[in-house]
């Protein structure tokens, strides 16, 4: 009975294991999806894409990227000699076949670039960034037209490149740590090129080196020309914001702004706060539809003097897509009441609104370009759900490497950063979600010759406006003295001035005439140059007091940027110095006075022209006396 | 008997064993569990879901999810320039795996943020202290440290500090801006200016720096208590005043752009500080004055035209633009176009006028007749030159004119 009852339990188990065997194999042929999931669930931060039964998911969309799919296998049910297998999974990396790469036989699904976890560099990949290059003491301007980079902190990533100091675990992580590339991308069917919050910054003047600054319309136009020799469809958007102040320079660089957006092709533009500072008369000479032309300028909320004067909404017909784009304004971005001819709608309700036009109008990808924060973004997303992209422009810095999927809606956010560093590349795919890749308009962009021109232009209308048309009158001083000029100063402080004659502030002039970098145009016209690069001028609102520089011809005493700039104007107390003053020893103490420096107010002194935009190295811990030993002079040597 | 007993025992073993084995395999094997990742694989999952998953706005049951606890933006208010502020931004870790964070970086050397730990596990938060320093000639500040995460929801976060930055006193508004006035009118300034020192501010002077502005200006100061709804960030503050100034009409028409300078001291101080200065822009008008689009030009000095371009004889054309009625006569009296030169070319049609507030706006319709002859006007002179004419039934208004320009030709 014993032997009957073993053999009946081998006889069972055996029964049990050709049943378990039986079921098994009869799954081999078919990649078990379940254990695929749970796998790549865990597996996220790989870049791999998973073969899936065909019957399982069939998406119509269909991407397939040879390097970076596995191929999950189930281990083999039953052994070679017959004997019951062990089950177990086994994860192969296996190169895809033609039919696999052609979509036949099964349905491959890979990573949507910069959306998710993409392929991680390893430590020995990761570019460190360079180390920032200690800025040369050098006059500087605080000209709103001339974009520098962003400066960072040694752990900060330079560009588009990762910072190399990400740790282990957050690479394991699966944290995406390069900005994807356009580069890299299949031909989409168009792209949307995003540009936003110039602010002013027309073009990078070099302060501290073109090399070193980010932006300016030349490098856009060439990378626009650049995507557009790919063969690609290219449509260019901007959100608004192309000024940073008000009068008629601001004025021409506007309508400069508008020229050139009009010479790369821009098929839409919104308003920031700054333009509409500039009143409706201006904005309508340049933004309202002009007969059979139309307008480049959108606005949903916006409304110049009559409701029909700017459209509310571009329909773009471009690589057999539709595209439907409106810009608006959120009003909490207006920093000052704006002229009465301008009126803005509320937001929510004219959104609303215009989504339903471009609806009616079959736009399959709705675009909105938001000159808002991010936050006014997400909100939006949510009160106005349809938008497939939506652009936020009232941000500062960077912008991030990925899009943004705001959460509870189908939209999905880029910020633009400011100053026109950036650009974002929109790709719609047919069968694929949009994929977007940040792109830094570095010196690796050549100047665009046509965009030069213009910018030449620009400084022409300048030249022929002069001071007096440009509407810059002098000031008296605060201190109701005059100035003099460094040469003056010189007669008495010999050994302050020829130090100060063997630094560059001395040439700061003639660094405007005969600029070293883009030399082809001088700048000696801009008053947002001239501010910093002569004697006798407001550094920070751009304007000359009375006797302060005025042109080469009429103060060559003004030239550089002098004593006086920081000292204050020294006509008097050079007067009261000579032999025959007439004025008491006591009034000639206080002239004196008057004119000397502390170290302490020379530290913020010095902020006037080295600020954050043009000097960025001055901010370091230390720069000032650094920069301070390069031209240290102390009272009459 | 013992081997039918037998037989029909290793029959039900098998018979048992191969159903508890198939069984067993068809549970392990033969029914996938119908999931990936989050998605049940019951047809109902799209290409789309995947992909959502993938873009990470699925986050598994094992992953990190950061929440910053205050939000990821904070507003410093108003920092004295030169000053040093900092800020801490609350990080939790809401998810089930660990959180880890890194400062991928800032926009400028004078924002530095600081990690206290950089690896956070499931409901425990950490802090990042954001500093700024407002060694800035800016008024507005606003910079942003990254921060890179492993949450699959946020890979970054962009925290955002910001503020104003004043010297002894700010004003707000820092500047006026009133787009285009009236000659006939009077222009009325307000501010309030805030006391950032200890010391209670007195001031010296306040003046217009073109004489003629000047002479036609009133400017009246009063401290006032402080509001904290009016006053806004403002509100620590040590005082505020009131600034209201009246500039009588008689401005020429044209661009304005005038600097009021405020020269002020601390009490009992011998010097005073650096001026504050607010600007004046906006455009000086008629009564009467023009808008319209990139056709119409020259309008800063109250002289108009209209450039219609080149046209087909026989098919005419037509221009909307505006005309903008301000100044106290615009409720009474009525306006209407008293001429059109050449008759035989150009006709103009004023529409109903809208209330905009501070303005009465007119459509205005210039049309080239279809009828008109093959000419030129190419505005070298009056006589080479359309005019279209709007005049006010009330003489106190004076007319304005439109210039237009065209040429008609067989193509």
């Amino acid at each position: 009975m014993g032997w009957n009852i073993s053999r009946l339990v081998f006889v069972t188990l055996a029964a049990v294991s050709v049943g378990i065997a039986g079921c098994s194999s009869s799954q081999s042929d078919v990649p078990p999806l379940a254990s695929a999931g749970q796998e790549s669930s865990k597996a996220k931060s790989a870049p791999t894409g998973i073969i899936l039964d065909e019957g399982a998911i069939s998406p119509p969309d269909v991407m397939v990227d040879p390097d970076t799919v596995a191929h999950l296998q189930l281990g083999e049910a039953e052994s070679g000699d017959g004997s019951a297998a062990d089950p177990s999974l086994e994860l192969v990396p296996e190169p895809l076949s033609e039919a696999e790469l052609s979509g036949e036989s099964v349905v491959a699904m890979a990573v949507p670039e910069g959306d998710g976890p993409a392929e991680l560099p390893t430590n020995g990949d990761i570019l460190v960034p360079e180390e920032t290059a200690t800025e040369s003491i050098a006059e500087t301007s605080s000209n709103e037209s001339e974009p520098t980079e962003i400066e960072l902190t040694e752990s900060a990533p330079t560009g588009d490149e990762p910072t190399g100091d990400e740790p282990a675990s957050l690479l394991g992580a699966g944290l995406q740590t390069e900005p994807e590339t356009h580069e890299d991308w299949p031909e989409p069917q168009v792209v949307l090129v995003i540009s936003g919050q110039q602010h002013g910054y027309i073009e990078p003047c070099g302060c501290t080196g073109l090399d070193r600054q980010k932006g300016g319309m030349m490098r856009r136009a060439t990378f626009l020309k650049q995507l557009r020799e790919r063969g690609w469809d290219v449509v260019p958007m901007d959100a608004g914001n192309q000024v940073r102040r008000t009068g008629p320079q601001a004025a021409i660089k506007f309508q400069t702004s508008v020229k050139g957006l009009t010479q790369m092709g821009y098929r839409a533009v919104g308003f920031g706060p700054d333009d509409l500072q500039m009143g409706a008369s201006e904005l309508l000479s340049v933004a309202a539809s002009d007969g059979d032309k139309g307008s480049l300028f959108a606005s949903s909320n916006i409304e110049l003097l009559a409701p029909d004067l700017v459209p509310t909404l571009q329909r773009i017909d471009a690589g057999g897509r539709k595209i439907g784009v409106t810009t608006a304004l959120d009003p909490t971005t207006l920093e000052s009441p704006i002229d009465d001819a301008i009126v803005i709608g509320e937001l929510q309700k004219m959104l609303t609104g215009s989504l339903q036009q471009l609806k009616d109008q079959g736009a399959d990808f709705n675009v909105l370009l938001l000159f808002g924060t991010a936050d006014a973004a997400r909100d939006i997303a949510t009160k106005v759900p349809g938008f497939d992209l939506i652009v936020a422009a009232a941000t500062v810095g960077e912008p991030t490497y990925q899009a943004e999927s705001i959460e509870g809606t189908s939209s999905r956010m880029i910020v633009t950063g400011d100053k026109g560093m950036y650009v974002g590349v929109i790709g719609l795919f047919a069968e694929e979600p949009f994929r977007y890749s940040r792109v830094a308009l570095t010196s690796e962009f050549e100047d665009a010759p046509e965009i030069q021109s213009l910018m030449a232009e620009y400084q022409d209308q300048l030249k022929t406006l002069d001071l007096k048309g440009l509407k810059i009158e002098p000031i008296a001083h605060p201190s109701g003295r005059a100035f003099v000029g460094a040469k003056v100063c010189g007669e008495c402080h010999t050994t302050a001035y020829t130090i100060w004659e063997g630094t560059p502030h001395a040439l700061a002039t003639e660094h405007l005439v005969h600029p070293g970098e883009r030399s082809e145009v001088s700048r000696h016209f801009d008053p947002e140059c001239l501010s910093c690069h002569v004697t006798g001028w407001n550094a920070q609102r751009y304007y000359p007091y009375t006797s302060g520089y005025l042109s080469l011809e009429k103060t060559p005493l003004m030239v550089g940027n002098g004593c006086e700039n920081c000292h204050g104007p020294g006509k008097a107390h050079a007067d009261a110095e000579r032999k025959g003053s007439g004025l008491t020893a006591e009034e000639i103490k206080s002239l004196r006075k008057a004119v000397t420096l502390t170290m302490e107010k020379a530290r913020e002194k010095c902020l006037e022209c080295h600020d954050l935009d043009n000097s960025p190295d001055f901010h370091l811990e230390g720069a000032f006396e650094e920069y301070w030993s390069q031209v240290e002079h102390y009272g009459v040597e | 008997m013992n081997v039918r007993i037998s037989f029909l025992l290793v029959f039900l073993s098998i018979v048992t064993g191969g159903v508890v084995g198939a069984t067993l395999g068809y549970r392990s094997y033969g029914v996938p569990k119908n999931e990936f990742g989050p998605y049940v694989l019951d047809r109902s999952a799209t290409s789309q879901d995947v992909d959502q998953y993938w873009s990470g706005d699925a986050p598994t049951s094992e992953s990190a999810k950061a929440e910053f606890v205050d939000g990821t933006s904070y507003d410093f208010g108003v920092m004295r320039r030169n000053a040093t502020s900092t800020h801490q931004f609350v990080v939790k870790n809401v998810g089930a795996g660990e959180l880890t964070l890194v400062v991928a970086g800032s926009t400028c050397k004078c924002t530095v943020g600081t990690l206290q730990d950089s690896g956070i596990g499931p409901g425990e938060s950490t802090v990042i202290d954001l500093e700024w320093s407002a060694k800035t000639n800016a008024r507005m500040f606003s910079q942003s440290a990254t921060i890179k995460t492993n949450d699959p929801t946020q890979g970054e976060v962009a925290l955002i500090v910001k503020g104003a930055v004043v010297d002894m006193v700010a004003a707000e508004p820092t500047a006026w801006n009133r787009g285009d006035i009236a000659t006939t009118a009077s222009i009325e300034l307000k501010a309030s200016l805030y006391n950032y020192a200890k010391e209670p501010m007195e001031v010296v002077q306040i003046r217009w720096m073109d004489e003629g502005f000047e002479k036609r200006s009133e400017a009246k100061i009063e401290r006032r208590p402080m509001d904290p709804q009016r006053d806004g960030v403002h509100v620590d503050a040590s005082e505020v005043f009131d600034l209201l100034v009246n500039i009588g009409p008689g401005s020429p028409q044209g661009l304005l752009q005038q600097t009021l300078r405020i020269d002020y001291r601390s009490k009992g101080d011998e010097e005073n500080h650096p001026p504050l200065e607010m600007v004046l822009t906006g455009r000086v008008v008629g009564a009467l004055s023009v808008l319209g689009g990139p056709r119409l030009a020259g309008n800063d000095s109250g002289t108009y035209r209209l450039n219609l371009g080149e046209l087909e004889s026989g098919k005419g054309a037509e221009e909307k633009i505006h005309i903008l009625f301000r100044g106290p006569l615009k409720d009474v009296a009525k306006l209407r176009v008293a001429s059109a030169v050449p008759e035989v070319a150009l006709e103009a049609e004023l529409g109903e006028p809208q209330d905009r507030g501070t303005m009465k706006l007119y459509p205005l319709v210039i049309r080239v007749k279809n009828s008109a002859p093959e000419m030129q006007l190419s505005g070298s002179s009056k006589e080479d030159t359309g005019i279209i004419t709007i005049e006010s039934d009330d003489a106190e208004v004076a007319p304005v004119r439109v210039g237009v320009v065209f040429r008609i030709s067989k193509s």
